[in-house]
């Protein structure tokens, strides 16, 4: 399955899970040891944005990633591993400039830009 | 084209100048590009560049065996860069705890070195003798004591490139003086002739932590040789000139030295306020070999109080926690002391496995030419003829005899020193 073939609430991909498993609201909170009350609340979006550890229980019940159910999670992630590609592209150019020139980069890293300075001009 | 000094780009860069010769040279504007880059990543704090390399090695090494690190850095030009072997230096310092790793990050170190030279991106000299220099101790602490010493040579061949060639070399002398005192070598007389000089060259140049160093590596070398009250005087001050450093792990190290000294000389109280010190500074650091030690000190110096009972967990543990990290030597000692407190504490004691063990493990380790090692062994045999005796064992009395008398025709007497604690009547 495609969950995210066209963009769907949390409460819509719940209930989507759920009912392709067969599975009552009660079912899926005793699986994933929640109260049938907030599956309920979920799907029906009356709890719009459940926290970590509720979405973590329900990625479990559903043996999916807690990303493919959230997609703040998924949003995280894609975060960190363009962050991490750039730390990765940032080595690269350090290994193949001297220690020196790197060592120049790192020390003026924390440095603000100085606004650029304005010719006097002379009377 | 002349490049203009690249911190000197970077300022003009900083100061929003135009810079026209990035528009005609690529490497600067690449240099520039990266230094962008820099700059997001680390975002005010220059140590973010210092995890991103972190985490870059963690990538290129995940699933790789220690032992195969060398070959797959190496085989990766990319990788060989100053940058990558300072990385894997400073990991083998994080492992001190485990020498086969440590060893194996050191001996990638030094392949990429070599590597680095071979293609012509030559490192810097301070930096292979850096390398040099610390694989050798991790050959040491993994007790490949002619490895260590081969790696020494090559520091010393490097440090002669060097302005500060007397210092090296001092440390060279230092480190070779550490390696004198192992087991399997115990040379301990050019020990503390090599440490005396080392101390006062290190002295003379302001490295004031190697000199102490090179006094406690002396007075390692006399406890040794079982020249306790000598050790003690030269051990005693370091303590307090290491805590007025702050240098905690090297003041646990002379706590525990001075420990052992007094638990030698039958001064129990003190050791144990010793021991407790220096296991207390390595719990600190977070050693747990170190710590090991220290509390098996303590436990010795317990034993000598008359509180055994007490002691005897204490010295189960501890050996066992030092056999799993196979340092044999420490762990035969320790045997050792064992066996002499519980035979001092009940003459009846049941320690032939005990000593059974450390014979075995004396005799099979190593090549068999180590002084200090055929003495444990001469001991763990003494013990186990006197067990026989007590037992009414001829025959094995006078086998055990006989083995000892054949461990040294073949060699020059061992200098056999009858253990401390062991004044109990057979």
């Amino acid at each position: 399955m495609t969950l995210f073939a066209q963009p769907m609430t949390f409460g819509a991909l719940l209930r989507e899970l759920r009912l392709q498993r067969g599975w009552t609201q009660e079912q899926v909170a005793r699986f994933s040891g929640i109260t049938a009350n907030q599956v309920s609340n979920l799907e029906r979006e009356v709890t719009v944005l459940p926290n970590v550890e509720t979405v973590e229980r329900l990625a479990r019940a559903f043996e999916v990633d807690p990303e493919e159910l959230d997609v703040r999670l998924l949003a995280d992630r894609v975060e960190q591993e363009a962050r991490s590609l750039v730390r990765r592209k940032l080595i690269k150019w350090a290994l193949n400039v001297s220690e020196r020139d790197v060592a120049a980069a790192v020390a003026r890293a924390e440095e603000r830009p100085r606004p650029k300075r304005r010719k006097r001009r002379r009377r | 084209m002349s490049c203009p000094d690249r911190g000197e780009l970077l300022d003009l860069v900083l100061a929003g100048e135009d810079v026209p010769h990035l528009r005609e040279c690529d490497d600067c504007a690449d240099y520039v590009e990266g230094f962008w880059l820099m700059r997001e990543v680390c975002k005010g704090r220059p140590e973010n560049f210092q995890l991103a390399l972190e985490e870059f090695v963690d990538e290129e090494l995940e699933g790789v065996p220690s032992k195969d690190w060398a070959a797959v850095l190496v085989a990766n030009g990319e990788l060989h860069h100053p940058l990558i072997i300072r990385e894997l230096l400073r990991r083998a310092q994080r492992v001190q705890e485990n020498p086969s790793v440590e060893v194996n990050l050191t001996s990638a170190a030094v392949a990429l070195c070599d590597a680095s030279m071979k293609a012509g991106a030559q490192p810097s000299a301070q930096l292979r003798f850096d390398v040099f220099k610390e694989h050798a101790m991790a050959l040491r602490a993994a007790n490949d004591l002619a490895g260590a010493l081969d790696a020494l040579v090559r520091a010393s061949a490097v440090a002669s490139e060097l302005e500060n060639r007397e210092q090296l070399d001092a440390i060279v002398a230092l480190c070779t003086a550490l390696t004198y005192t192992e087991a399997d070598l115990g040379k301990f007389d050019e020990a503390i002739a090599l440490a005396e000089r080392a101390e006062g060259v290190l002295e003379l140049c302001g490295d004031r932590r190697r000199a102490l160093m090179a006094r406690q590596t002396k007075a390692h070398a006399l406890a040794c040789m079982s020249r306790f009250a000598e050790a003690l005087a030269i051990a005693l001050p370091l303590a307090g000139e290491y805590d007025a450093m702050g240098s905690p792990f090297d003041a646990a190290n002379a706590h525990n030295l001075i420990a052992h000294c007094y638990a030698e000389i039958g001064t129990y109280d003190e050791a144990l306020g010793h021991a407790l010190v220096a296991q207390c500074g390595y719990e600190k650091v977070g050693n747990a070999i170190a710590v090991a030690r220290a509390s098996h000190t303590a436990a010795c110096a317990q034993a000598g109080l008359g509180h055994f009972d007490e002691a005897q967990p204490v010295f189960d543990q501890t050996a066992d926690i030092v056999f799993r990290a196979r340092d044999l030597d420490v762990w035969v000692l320790m045997r050792l002391d064992y066996i002499a407190a519980a035979l001092h504490h009940d003459p009846a004691a049941d320690v032939r496995a005990d000593a059974e063990g450390v014979a075995m493990v004396c005799l099979t380790l190593g090549d068999g030419d180590s002084t200090l090692r055929r003495r444990y062994a001469a001991e763990a045999l003494d013990y186990l003829r006197r067990l026989a005796r007590r037992d009414a064992l001829t025959v094995e009395a006078t086998h055990y005899v006989r083995h000892f008398v054949a461990l040294n025709a073949r060699r020059p007497p061992v200098r056999f020193t009858v253990p401390s604690l062991d004044n109990f009547v057979m």
